[in-house]
């Protein structure tokens, strides 16, 4: 009896945790791509904007899972990428546009450090997750016996849009251009306990796009 | 009862503004070719001991011991920016075959936090003053150097000590910013390009 109530509690939690969310991905291709098995990827995340910079966590995600799974590609993480070529992809220098990596790549000390690390494409990550649309309460309050309660609904819109740019640094050429959306209602009714249903956009966003990358790179 | 309230308790300690720590910093080896220059630098105590303090109304009180991280700053940017580069404790120890002396100093430190600004980044700024003299003793050139470095709140676990964690970070990233301004920037300050140019029809 305890068992079958503990296995309800479990699959009650588990549904709770999630809400549903939508996925659209688009891409453009722009050149051909392939990948040796001695090449690699580095993820980067623009950081140039005064505000609504790419959240690391998701820099993080997208680069973990394109490295793993099925099909995994070698990637080097902006961390590593940016210390192994510092200062030239710092915020304050990191190129904009292809010409300015053209010059970049001309120089001989670069030019011998992306032989080093073997990084054969850059993918610039652009982007972030917001909360929209909130709507209703919810309230929460100490009991006269000790114990707390909670009442109310509360629901909020998800939706994380993030865009990768793809730059072949052999070529010096823009390759490609892939788009993430995602969208996911949650909400929190509450009568006494408070059951969360997350739409876990982010995720979703994350999964998609490193999804597509490997796919957009092997060809 | 008082369980909760001790809950609540650890939880809005969490959550304070309130921040102090060490600022432990490294910058990677500049990947630059070095100006064909060989240049000593002098610390001043204020760069090797700097701590920045400041309380701020209804966000608490904040310090930052960046004791030794301008020291790391500037001589990894050096080693890599000039052929030679050696350090000295004052200016009548350095050597005949040096070209010129450097010398940086902190002009001024300022933070911001989410709060003051309704964003979510922690911010720090950094004015440094830099000055240039050939070995005669002669002041070549003085300069600003402006470093920003900021964090997003939302790169930290919410029940964590955001402040410290982020300021740290935003710190180090407002070194970083100076490092790699300085590594870009010293030979195109025109006074300086200008010096280099007169060595190089002096020196071998």
């Amino acid at each position: 009896m305890m068992g079958k109530a503990l296995t309800a509690i479990v699959i009650l939690a588990v549904f709770a945790s999630t809400g549903c969310v939508s996925s659209t991905i688009q891409q453009v291709r722009q050149g051909e791509t392939g990948i040796a098995g001695h090449e690699a990827i580095a993820i980067l995340g623009r950081r140039h904007k005064n505000r609504d910079e790419t959240r690391h966590s998701f820099v993080e995600c997208v680069s973990n899972r394109t490295s793993s799974g099925s099909n995994p590609i070698s990637v080097i993480g902006d961390k590593a990428f940016l210390d192994s070529l510092f200062p030239w992809f710092e915020p304050r220098t990191a190129p904009l546009e292809l010409t300015e990596l053209g010059r970049l790549v001309a120089r001989p000390e670069i030019a011998q450090r992306i032989k080093e690390i073997g990084v054969r494409y850059i993918v610039w990550i652009e982007g972030t997750t917001e909360r929209r649309d909130q709507a209703g309460t919810l309230q929460c309050a100490v009991a006269s016996g000790g114990l707390p309660a909670c009442f109310g609904f509360l629901s909020w819109e998800g939706a994380s849009d993030y865009e990768a740019t793809i730059w072949d640094i052999s070529n010096q050429i823009n390759v490609g251009k892939l788009s993430s959306e995602a969208r996911g209602v949650s909400f929190v009714p509450a009568v006494i306990v408070p059951l969360p249903f997350i739409a876990r956009v982010q995720a979703s966003a994350c999964n998609t796009l490193a999804d597509q990358i490997k796919s957009f790179i092997t060809g | 009862m008082s369980a909760l309230a001790s809950v609540a308790i650890v939880l809005l300690a969490g959550c304070g503004s309130s921040a102090k720590f060490r600022l432990d910093f490294s910058v990677p080896k500049p990947v630059i070719a070095p100006l064909p220059i060989r240049i000593a630098t002098y610390y001043p105590p204020q760069i090797r001991t700097h701590i920045y303090e400041e309380k701020i109304e209804n966000h608490g009180d904040f310090r930052i011991d960046m004791t030794g991280a301008h020291e790391v700053l500037f001589s990894t940017v050096f080693d890599s920016l000039f052929e030679q580069y050696i350090e000295v404790e004052n200016f009548e120890e350095v050597p005949g075959d040096i070209h010129g002396i450097i010398s940086p100093s902190i002009q001024e430190v300022q933070i911001t936090l989410p709060q003051q600004t309704r964003s979510d980044y922690y911010e720090v700024w950094i004015r440094y003053q830099l000055q240039l003299w050939d070995k005669s003793g002669q002041l070549i050139h003085s300069w600003p150097l402006a470093a920003y470095g900021k964090a997003n709140k939302n790169n930290y676990p919410t029940l964590s000590r955001t402040s410290s964690a982020a300021l740290h970070d935003a710190a180090e990233f407002a070194l970083r910013d100076a490092a790699a301004s300085m590594s870009f920037y010293f030979a195109k300050e025109p006074q300086v390009q200008l010096w280099i140019d007169s060595l190089a029809g002096t020196t071998s």
